[in-house]
């Protein structure tokens, strides 16, 4: 899976986690229903969070893609060295998705730390992808 | 004695649905599950005798979807779901949009 596409798709979690509550906490209110999402603290921490971190990337993406598109180089000067406009949207990303995820892995699952090896794993292979992308953008074969 | 209080039509047929889902409680879980497995066993298979390819994390996130709009639906009434079994229908979605978007079979051959 290439950087963008894995980029979109992590975004798109996000997102879709976030219209599944929003919605969900927005229909017992508008219907004035006896059970409401908005009663399960976890849920309400687990939208706050994704909203926040959604939030931060777009600031991130912002200052990175402006301090990028600033930046003039003239012959026989090196390109950037850092990658920090290739890093900063998988670094963020990784956070949304794990925190989306954890929620829903807890509430099937459950407090057993023997069923928490889910969690850790899917945050190793997380961490994983974005080390090797980003990695690979720096080393100028960004897939 | 008997095992259950049994329905009666007082209050109309959806009256007796709901007397059922207060006495036995696990009735509603079990039509979601029932909802689940036909849209998600039913999609998955006519796609794979259609096409020769199931696409499950799609039938996954139908499924879900499905079994989300009628337990919001459900909520509205008192007694017929709990929170517990909202929310493990809420997280079955995100997991189901979680596998829907890192798999590779999005309308790829």
């Amino acid at each position: 899976m290439g950087q963008i596409k894995l980029t979109t798709n992590i975004v798109m979690i996000a997102l879709f986690s976030l219209a599944i509550l929003v919605f969900a906490i927005n229909f017992a209110g508008d219907n004035n229903s006896e059970v409401s999402l908005a009663d399960d603290s976890e849920f309400v921490t687990i939208k706050d969070g994704v909203i926040t971190e959604l939030s931060s990337l777009k600031t991130n993406v912002n200052t990175s893609s402006d301090t990028f598109i600033t930046t003039t180089l003239e012959a026989g000067d090196q390109s950037a060295s850092t990658g920090g406009q290739f890093k900063v949207t998988i670094g963020n990303l990784k956070d949304v998705m794990t925190f989306a995820t954890r929620g829903a892995f807890q509430k099937i699952f459950g407090q057993d730390t023997s069923f928490g090896i889910f969690l850790t794993t899917l945050s190793v292979i997380i961490v994983f992808m974005v080390t090797l992308y980003a990695w690979k953008a720096w080393r100028g074969n960004p897939d | 004695m008997a095992l259950y209080n049994q329905p009666n039509f007082t209050d109309g047929i959806d009256g007796v649905i709901i007397q059922v889902a207060k006495e036995v409680p696990s009735f509603l879980n079990g039509f979601l599950l029932f909802i689940f497995g036909v849209v998600f066993f039913g999609g998955s298979l006519a796609q794979k005798s259609k096409t020769g390819y199931a696409d499950y994390p799609m039938w996954s996130v139908m499924a879900s979807m499905a079994i989300f709009i009628i337990t919001l639906v459900l909520t509205i009434k008192e007694g017929m779901i709990n929170l517990e079994t909202l929310g493990i229908v809420v997280s079955i979605t995100i997991l189901s949009g979680v596998w829907f978007y890192l798999s590779k079979g999005r309308g790829e051959i």
